[in-house]
């Protein structure tokens, strides 16, 4: 069953905000994940 | 004797198969959230030392230059530092560093904490207010033309990079530093890596020198790279 392209985007946003919120998340961890001063 | 019930077969599988889609989605999209943390951590963060290089060549350039004074006594074939009590802030601009072997400009700052080596490279400090130990020095601070070890410490991966071709240096490369006291020039003596916890780098030394230290090997933080320079005229 085909989706409505409204529904579509919606899913595209969804699974953008996914992404921006895990590089946010990794940018607020870098301190613990990454070595200092490299 | 058994007997397969297969009438609720499709909505399993047509559910196993709509979840792992889902699933594999997620998995992309937290993917691209890993490589734009990576692109942020190799070039973003560039992007706010670039621009604070630029506030700092501002700041550094109102400064007035500092009259000029006679050798230390004893290290005649030194020139002077800055005026005694020159004791900066930390992440003050301090020198400017020039390396054109390396294609490399940048305001020196004053100190080597996480802070500091966010705006440029940083200049070892010795242990006072603003500095706590281990990133100072326990003797007093050596500036450019003075006798002794300069050590300035910079990144090699983020934040703009400065020592990122630091291991393309030889011999007899020239380093330039021009500050409020004067121009001087250092030659580059030996190139070494070391292990991270080494004594051999902030150390004092009663030669006119200067060490440049930074992360080895690029995109790594497991050892340290190490050119060391020796003043060469004024």
């Amino acid at each position: 069953m085909k989706r409505p392209l409204r529904w579509r985007i919606a899913e595209l946003l969804l699974w953008i905000a996914v992404a921006v919120a895990t590089a946010v998340i990794l940018v607020l961890l870098s301190h613990e994940i990454l070595p200092a001063n490299f | 004797m058994i007997v397969l019930d297969l009438a609720g077969a499709p909505r399993i599988f047509f559910g196993t198969m709509s979840f792992l889609r889902t699933l594999g989605k997620f998995l992309i999209s937290t993917g691209v959230g890993v490589l734009l943390f990576v692109a942020w951590t190799l070039w973003g963060t560039g992007l706010y030392t670039a621009q604070q290089q630029d506030r700092l060549s501002h700041e550094y350039a109102r400064l007035a230059p500092f009259a000029a004074s006679a050798a230390e006594p004893g290290h005649e074939e030194t020139a002077a530092g800055p005026p005694a009590g020159y004791l900066p802030a930390p992440g003050e601009p301090v020198f400017r560093l020039r390396i054109p072997k390396i294609n490399l400009s940048i305001m020196v700052v004053e100190g080597v904490g996480e802070e500091q080596l966010q705006l440029g490279p940083g200049h070892y400090p010795q242990c006072r207010t603003g500095f706590p130990k281990p990133l100072c020095t326990t003797w007093h601070e050596v500036w450019p033309g003075q006798a002794g070890r300069v050590i300035v410490s910079g990144h090699r991966t983020t934040y703009l990079h400065p020592f990122y071709n630091l291991n393309e240096l030889t011999p007899g490369d020239h380093v330039y530093v021009d500050t409020r006291w004067g121009k001087f020039t250092y030659v580059v003596t030996r190139l070494e890596v070391v292990q991270p916890d080494t004594k051999k780098v902030v150390v004092q030394s009663g030669k006119p020198q200067m060490v440049l230290t930074t992360c080895n090997p690029r995109y790594s933080a497991s050892q340290r790279l190490v050119a060391f320079t020796k003043l060469a005229g004024k």
